[in-house]
């Protein structure tokens, strides 16, 4: 079972996240911004990250490309509740490994994008 | 018979020889020329060996012509001499009326007697030329044959004359004031069709000052803004005479405390000095302030050379220029105001957009999200977990009533309803209502107001009751509205600690140009320790239609 670090501002989502990936992942913490993020993914060595786009202190491309800078980089994955198409090109591009629209976000969906990267 | 005849033909050759001369002035001589003519006519009427026009300069008389027979001593036009002694021009001048003298023995000093002997006349007559009741000068024609004295009656005939040319030298000095006065007249109508057209304000200014220069005769025009501080200004816009030492536009410079530009600023009135320059030397200077809405903007000033200082009322005149200037200037402000205002309005609309987006993406749409997991989580969980299904399901009817909530208070931030449903007076109860801040509601408004006015003062309000509420430290709010005459006013007085940061605040920047751009007034009074009171006025115009009640 991978370890999951969750990275969002609202802590409703958190929390529904984390009922929801627990069935696939071993959620090992949960992060507010993208300096908790950071932080905990530094001390944690996740296997995957969830990742907010938009968060209230470091943008999130800029956190996953921090993230995939650590000795054995998890897998990220970013999730945005905007649509695809309101999130610039970037994030086809960028070090992240993963786009997931949060309402479509289930266990199997992330598990999937995670194995295609593996 | 004979004198009769005679006296025709005097008269005849007389009236042909004004007339000449009444041509001559007519045509815009200048004063050489015209002296010139008058005396060549004098000589001839006269029969006279010399004739002479003098112009009275205070103490002393100017030779302006010199007519002399065919063989006579050369012209002596431009000479200046004294008037002492017991000349036939010093006889006139001292009892401004005609004189004559039948030859030198009648002289009574030595002086005038050597100044016969050297010019050798026999005979003169004189006549003074009045203009205004004052001495202009002197007209003489004298004979230089001995035993040959002027008829009888010669001098009056002189002094008629001189009357005569007189009065077309004042008819040529009125045409040429006249002419003046039209010029000025049509390049003032020309800068304020100019100011009307909304010229940029450069040219005009530079209209100003070049048209004033030319018709004042100056050597130099400056338009410069007051600084604020006293003795400091700055050159807005500058013209001098293509001979004189150039003002540069755009210059700071500190004027002498005596100038006339200091003047005006200290009074706001014309002023009239003498100042000293190192470019320039001593100026006579005349200045007048520029006045635009009632606020003393700088100073218009003129200056010449101190020996030739501008004559009396060139201050008045130079005023209607600088109120020109003030004009444009003022016509600027109220546009860059205006552009500022719109920029700003603009701009308010697009941050609460932002701000909407923002609200709508971070609140109920995150809700919703989670509540779609919640349900997803649910499905799952059902068959499975009953207890566990029956709390996500307590969850999410919680997270879907602050979602609507959230939308709900959105809605009413973007228009609210209750406003056009109902119209004022409840949607202002109602804000009263949610208020912290007890509020009392006074509204004399019988008839509804126009939509406009109506959604700017529900703003004010909400505006006014969250600022009591969060920063005034208030007890107690009261809102006032009524109509008086063809206006609605709208007054919110809190009691809290005043003080309010009125530059600060965009929300009341933004109501103040939101009542502007409806042609209104916005005051905030907000005294320290006194409490706030914010005032507007709307005008009543006919383009704002009422508000229409809709049932809602």
């Amino acid at each position: 079972v991978q370890s999951l670090l969750i990275v969002d501002d609202h802590p409703s989502f958190r929390t529904m996240a984390r009922e929801t990936l627990s069935r696939r992942f071993t959620v090992v913490g949960e992060a507010a911004d993208g300096a908790e993020a950071l932080d905990l993914a530094a001390r944690l060595h996740p296997d995957v990250v969830l990742l907010d786009v938009h968060l209230p202190d470091i943008d999130g491309f800029d956190v996953a490309e921090a993230l995939t800078r650590q000795d054995e980089p998890p897998v990220v994955v970013l999730t945005s509740s905007r649509h695809r198409s309101d999130l610039p090109p970037l994030a086809r591009t960028c070090h992240a490994h993963g786009f997931i629209d949060k309402e479509e976000l289930t266990a199997e969906a992330l598990a999937e994008l995670v194995r295609a990267r593996l | 018979m004979v004198q009769q005849h005679v006296d025709l033909e005097r008269l005849a050759a007389e009236q042909a020889a004004l007339r000449r001369i009444a041509t001559f002035v007519a045509g815009g001589a200048a004063e050489g020329e015209l002296a010139a003519a008058v005396t060549s006519e004098i000589g001839r009427l006269l029969g006279a060996q010399r004739a002479n026009m003098m112009r009275l300069e205070g103490e002393a008389l100017r030779v302006i012509g010199d007519w002399s027979a065919v063989g006579g001593p050369p012209p002596a036009v431009g000479s200046v001499f004294s008037f002492g002694g017991d000349t036939i021009s010093a006889r006139v001048v001292q009892t401004a009326s005609s004189a004559r003298v039948d030859s030198a023995a009648d002289l009574r000093t030595e002086f005038a007697q050597r100044r016969w002997a050297e010019l050798g006349l026999e005979a003169s007559i004189g006549a003074p030329v009045l203009v205004a009741g004052e001495i202009w000068g002197v007209v003489t024609a004298s004979r230089t044959s001995p035993n040959d004295p002027f008829p009888p009656g010669a001098e009056h005939h002189l002094r008629d004359f001189a009357t005569l040319v007189a009065q077309a030298i004042v008819n040529a000095e009125a045409r040429r004031e006249t002419a003046d006065v039209v010029a000025e007249q049509s390049a003032l109508r020309q800068i304020a069709t100019d100011v009307a057209a909304g010229r940029p304000v450069s040219r005009v200014l530079e209209a100003v000052t070049a048209e004033a220069g030319r018709l004042l005769e100056a050597t130099s025009v400056t338009l410069v803004r007051w600084e604020g501080v006293l003795d400091e200004v700055a050159v807005v816009a500058a013209w001098s005479h293509p001979e004189a030492a150039p003002v540069e536009a755009g210059s700071l410079y500190h004027p002498d405390p005596a100038a006339a530009t200091i003047a005006v600023l200290e009074t706001g009135k014309s002023s009239r000095a003498q100042e000293a320059s190192p470019e320039r030397g001593v100026c006579s200077v005349i200045g007048a302030p520029v006045i635009g809405n009632a606020v003393l903007l700088g100073a218009l000033t003129a200056s010449r050379p101190v020996s030739t200082p501008f004559p009396p009322g060139a201050e008045m005149r130079l005023w209607r220029f600088a109120d020109l200037a003030a004009q444009a200037i003022a016509n600027e402000r109220a546009q860059s105001e205006l552009r500022a205002s719109r920029a700003r309005l603009v701009r308010a609309a697009d941050e609460t957009r932002q701000r909407l987006e923002r609200n709508l993406h971070d609140g109920a749409q995150q809700r919703l999200v989670s509540l779609s997991l919640a349900l997803r989580l649910l499905e799952s969980q059902l068959e499975r977990d009953p207890a566990g299904a029956r709390e996500l399901l307590a969850d999410a009817h919680a997270e879907l009533s602050v979602a609507l909530e959230e939308l709900r208070e959105l809605a009413r931030g973007l228009h609210p309803a209750i406003l056009s449903n109902r119209g004022l007076a409840p949607a202002v109860e109602a804000l009263a209502e949610r208020s912290t801040v007890p509020v009392e509601v006074e509204l004399a408004l019988e008839a509804p107001l126009p939509e406009a006015v109506e959604v700017a003062f529900y703003y004010v309000v909400s505006e006014a009751l969250a600022n009591a509420a969060k920063h005034a430290d208030a007890s107690k709010v009261v809102v006032s509205a009524r109509c008086v005459e063809d206006s609605a006013e709208l007054d919110v007085l809190d009691d809290g600690i005043g003080g309010a940061d009125l530059a600060g605040g965009t929300g009341i920047r933004g109501l103040g140009d939101r009542v502007e751009a409806l042609g209104g007034r916005f005051r905030v009074l907000s005294p320290p320790g006194r409490g706030t009171r914010i005032r507007v006025v709307i005008p009543l115009a006919a383009d704002l239609a009422p508000a229409p009640i809709k049932a809602g």
